[in-house]
């Protein structure tokens, strides 16, 4: 029973990082575009957060390989790279961050986005001309505000679906 | 060192595939509503669908044509003399929708929906009835890549029409605007001077518009004058376009279909037909 329960969850966490990266690569109008938060990281660091045990960097690999595939002009591995990088990060903080008030994750989601766009700033850069300026900023303030809303209608479908 | 193989386009095959296969699909539902609409507004401005669809094409080709002609009573005017041999390259255009996808918003490029299956090649000018668009950069098996030429990596040779002074125009990026940097002072340019492809960079052939002057700025001490020109095509809002084959471009996507096993595309078998 109880590994039955444990296997559960695999096709919800699918879903939600498969509607994760649509919303990431839906179109948006030019002056909205770098207020798109990075949904598929905040995702992944959701599921990250609540079951460390499950998803982890080989997790976030692959996904940002789709990633990497779907938007197609950039450099292949780029943003899997950034994201097994935060992921690393979120798996050996994840304790702290559980705990700590709502407020003060949401800081720490913006440190995280930040460092996220920095790494694939960098990445990008290696290959050459990109007019990138510190409007990347934009996108992690949008998401550390998106966190909460993410983050309650994330655990609702945990719990919901009862997965551990 | 993924990276680095992708940056030297060694994984250009298993990317094909994954893309046809993973991303396609989605790429195809995220562009629907968008289809969709297009569809619900040609259903609603003519009864038949595929008509208007080909009265579209006809209508981009017949106003190219008149482009051309005004162009070529303008060079019967200027360069009669000059032009004894010149011999009209005849062009063959097949219409492209453009993805309505996230776009990366430091990048200006744009995904097609024609690929190598269509005979698309690296290299070939995407263009509207108003002017230039961009150029293919990468051709997978059933899109492609543009970059606009806009774009900060973009350069296009173009000349002004007016004085058939020829020059380099590069790509100005977020302003949307292209920048003449070599122009020397000696050069007359006006405001409002018609731009035009020059055919000589091999990838935008002779003659098509580019933009007109909007800003010349007079560098003294470099002994240039920096132009900027804005594009007349409207490069943001544009959702189909026209995908053009000149000769030399359609012997290499001849080729390339053989090499990719595809079977002679469609577009291919047309001209040969039309002879």
């Amino acid at each position: 029973m109880r590994a039955k329960e444990k296997r559960s969850g695999y096709l919800i966490i699918t879903l939600t990082i498969i509607l994760a990266l649509l919303l990431n690569n839906v179109f948006l109008p030019e002056w909205a575009e770098r207020y798109r938060p990075g949904w598929t990281m905040l995702v992944l660091i959701y599921w990250a957060l609540a079951l460390p045990h499950r998803i982890g960097m080989g997790v976030a690999w692959f996904t940002g390989m789709l990633m990497d595939v779907m938007k197609d002009n950039f450099l292949l591995g780029q943003h899997a790279l950034s994201m097994v990088i935060i992921i690393y990060i979120v798996l050996s903080l994840y304790r702290r961050i559980r705990i700590s008030p709502m407020l003060q994750q949401v800081f720490t989601i913006l440190l995280l986005m930040l460092l996220y766009q920095l790494l694939l700033w960098w990445f990008q850069s290696l290959t050459g001309k990109t007019e990138r300026t510190l409007n990347y900023a934009l996108m992690s303030v949008s998401s550390a505000l998106i966190w909460p809303l993410l983050y309650f209608f994330l655990r609702s479908i945990r719990r919901r679906f009862r997965i551990a | 060192m993924l990276m680095w193989l992708d940056k030297h386009r060694y994984t250009q095959g298993v990317l094909d595939d994954l893309f046809s296969a993973v991303v396609l699909p989605a790429l195809e539902m995220l562009d629907y509503p968008f289809d969709v609409g297009r569809k619900i507004s040609k259903k609603f401005s003519a009864p038949d669908k595929s008509k208007m669809d080909k009265l579209i094409e006809e209508n981009k080709r017949l106003k190219k044509k008149v482009l051309e002609l005004e162009l070529a009573g303008i060079e019967n005017k200027n360069y009669k003399r000059l032009l004894k041999a010149h011999k009209k390259v005849r062009e063959d255009v097949r219409l492209a929708e453009i993805y309505q996808i996230a776009r990366d918003p430091d990048t200006q490029l744009i995904k097609i929906n024609l690929g190598r299956k269509n005979c698309v090649i690296p290299g070939q000018p995407l263009i509207d009835a108003d002017g230039v668009i961009g150029q293919v950069i990468m051709a997978r098996t059933y899109t492609s890549t543009v970059r606009l030429i806009t774009d900060l990596s973009h350069k296009m040779h173009v000349q002004i029409r007016a004085t058939g002074y020829q020059t380099l125009a590069v790509g100005d990026g977020k302003s949307r605007l292209i920048k003449l940097p070599y122009v020397s002072l000696s050069a007359q340019v006006k405001l409002n001077d018609e731009v035009i492809t020059s055919g000589l960079d091999g990838v935008y052939p002779y003659g098509y518009m580019v933009g007109k002057v909007k800003k010349i700025n007079k560098l003294k001490e470099k002994g240039v004058q920096e132009i900027t020109v804005e594009p007349t095509a409207r490069i943001d809002h544009v959702r189909e376009a026209l995908l053009v084959w000149t000769e030399k471009m359609k012997a290499k996507a001849k080729k390339q279909t053989q090499i990719f096993g595809f079977k002679e595309c469609a577009y291919v078998a047309e001209a040969n037909d039309a002879g």
